[in-house]
């Protein structure tokens, strides 16, 4: 049986088990029982409009696509029409886009429909979805534990069954930590493989937008469906994809898989030992497994804290309260003090702290910290190359640890920063990777197995994660909208 | 270790205003950080070549021509997706 919520979801509407539009209206009212604080925007009105066209089309005999009529959610810094698109921030509360973001228009014109914009810490800084403007995101499987972050909202609306996917953006982990925490699948696809036009941009060189799903299945499907060359991404590569779907059945053995031990420091016991047994399961397969020291890793995160922070303090300058979102209505002197007071009354903590340690990175007298960044960042890409040359793909944790409560690293920014140690790798040499549910602790919340590989390796991320899900699949939809086909 | 001075000019350059008593908790998160990211200055220089950044491998395989991506059932029967995004000699 197909463990992809999307087919089973098209075979329920065209099967006429459910129309678009009873399965439209049991999403929402789901959506308004639930507390976890998932949605920032309910699109009722749009979704259910959009549910009534699919419905005629089905009632007329005529055909629909895979991902026609599947309700979906979408993380509110994705540029979206006349839908509001606030990204958490008091900065951009009343902003509505006047175009749609290259993502959100594929998934339109794919027949998806937008059930409304997911939560998210403000800006996509933060690693537990704390510092949204529009408060926390409850842990489905916990609701006194944080979904993790930033793709907090978009991550807990599918495990509760409140969206079938969404989609997320990771800048140092965004998609996959959080996807770890909820217990669901969440890809990061190569640098440059999906465009990111109109996503609200937090570091440049880093960030990637990727599927959040059920099972690897849906987002191989959502990946072939989003990757392709835009060019209002520079970044976005011209090179032609390799499909993932016909591959998510080959063959794994012979497969090199490599561990690399330094990236257990920390973890707590449960991860390691669900890591290790799923590990062990590749090598029941025929797969060869080297546990190996992989120290220029450990020098991702201060390169991270270092060009992120740079790269986030210059984007966020377009924010000054003249061209658009928020604008302090007092009196000023000029339009230096417009701008600081705009900035210091909608920007939250935060994303001060990110501003701040920007300008310090890239003022006068501090840039040689930044070239070292740039140039330390080479080795570590080259260092990946190399090991890629006697391994196929790398595992490792998403996270040290699982789910963590509330208010777990207040005042403490850096030890924040440290629950992404597993997964800023990978923004750093922009290397495809995923994270697929490989168990439960003790206090039965999920853990999260990161596969890595080189870069357009992305067919074989899904190749090999999907041979795992196949015989190990343990995601689960915590209450919302469940049936069986 | 930032002192308040160079906070205050900081603050200036980014447009952020701060009171008394918001500043030193700032300040201490941001030493945190800065202090984290000052490990990179530890490293020995990296002999490797400046070209090599994070999307070399672009044009290594800009050549390559794989099948086409998209299955066609995919979108079949949803709406045109000849939008303007679509560049001819690229589009999957």
């Amino acid at each position: 049986m197909s463990r992809s919520l999307i087919l089973k979801t098209h075979k329920a509407l065209v099967s006429k088990k459910v129309s678009c539009l009873e399965l439209v209206n049991w999403y929402l009212s789901e959506i308004k029982k639930s507390d976890l604080n998932a949605f920032i925007t309910v699109t009722e009105e749009s979704a259910i409009e959009s549910a009534k066209k699919v419905d005629d089309k089905i009632r007329n005999g005529e055909k629909i696509g895979i991902l026609e009529g599947i309700p979906m959610s979408l993380k509110d810094n994705f540029s979206t029409k006349g839908i509001r698109t606030t990204c958490a921030s008091k900065m951009l509360e009343n902003y509505y886009p006047v175009y749609d973001s290259t993502v959100y228009d594929v998934l339109k014109k794919a027949g998806c429909i937008l059930l409304g914009k997911a939560n998210l810490d403000e800006f996509a800084m933060g690693s537990s979805n704390e510092t949204s403007y529009f408060g926390p995101v409850k842990n489905p499987h916990d609701k006194t534990r944080v979904a993790g972050g930033s793709s907090g909202g978009a991550c807990a609306s599918v495990a509760s069954g409140l969206a079938t996917f969404s989609i997320g953006s990771d800048t140092g982990g965004s998609i996959r930590q959080p996807a770890s925490f909820c217990g669901i699948v969440g890809f990061k696809p190569t640098y440059g493989a999906i465009s990111r036009y109109g996503l609200i941009p937090l570091a440049s060189s880093l960030d990637c937008v990727g599927p959040l799903t059920i099972s690897v299945e849906d987002a191989s499907i959502l990946f072939d469906l989003l990757s392709f060359y835009d060019p209002k991404d520079e970044r976005c590569s011209p090179i032609k994809r390799k499909p993932t779907l016909n591959c998510l059945e080959n063959e794994i053995k012979g497969l090199k898989i490599g561990v690399p031990t330094n990236c257990f420091y920390g973890s707590d016991e449960e991860t390691y030992n669900a890591v290790e047994n799923a590990v062990k399961f590749y090598e029941k397969l025929g797969a060869s497994v080297s546990f190996f020291e992989f120290p220029e890793l450990d020098l991702s995160m201060p390169i991270y804290c270092v060009l992120g922070r740079a790269e986030t303090a210059s984007n966020m300058s377009r924010f000054d309260g003249i061209r658009y979102g928020y604008k302090y209505d007092g009196p000023y002197k000029d339009i230096d003090d417009l701008m600081t007071r705009t900035r210091s009354i909608a920007f939250g903590e935060e994303v001060k702290r990110r501003i701040l340690v920007g300008s310090y990175v890239l003022s006068a007298g501090h840039k040689a910290l930044y070239k070292k960044s740039l140039n330390l960042r080479n080795m570590v890409i080259d260092s990946f190359n190399k090991r890629f040359t006697e391994f196929d793909v790398l595992m490792m944790p998403a996270s040290p640890t699982t789910a963590f409560g509330f208010n777990y690293a207040e005042g403490d920014p850096l030890k924040m920063q440290l629950a992404d140690i597993c997964v800023v790798p990978a923004n750093i040499a922009g290397l495809p990777a995923i994270s697929v549910p490989c168990g439960y602790d003790s206090n039965n919340l999920p853990i999260g197995l990161q596969i890595l590989g080189k870069q357009w390796s992305d067919d074989l991320i899904f190749n090999v994660a999907n041979v795992y899900e196949k015989e190990n699949f343990c995601a689960k939809i915590i209450g919302g909208v469940q049936y069986e086909v | 270790m930032v002192n308040r001075e160079e906070f205050l000019k900081l603050c200036k350059l980014s447009r952020l205003e701060f009171t008394d008593d918001e500043i030193p908790k700032l300040m201490e998160g941001m030493d945190s950080i800065i202090n984290f990211g000052n490990k990179v200055s530890e490293c020995k220089d990296s002999s490797i070549a400046t070209d090599c950044d994070v999307s070399f491998v672009h044009r290594e395989l800009s050549n390559i021509e794989y099948e086409k991506c998209i299955r066609d059932e995919l979108l079949s029967g949803g709406t045109n997706r000849d939008g303007f995004f679509f560049v001819k000699n690229h589009s999957n």
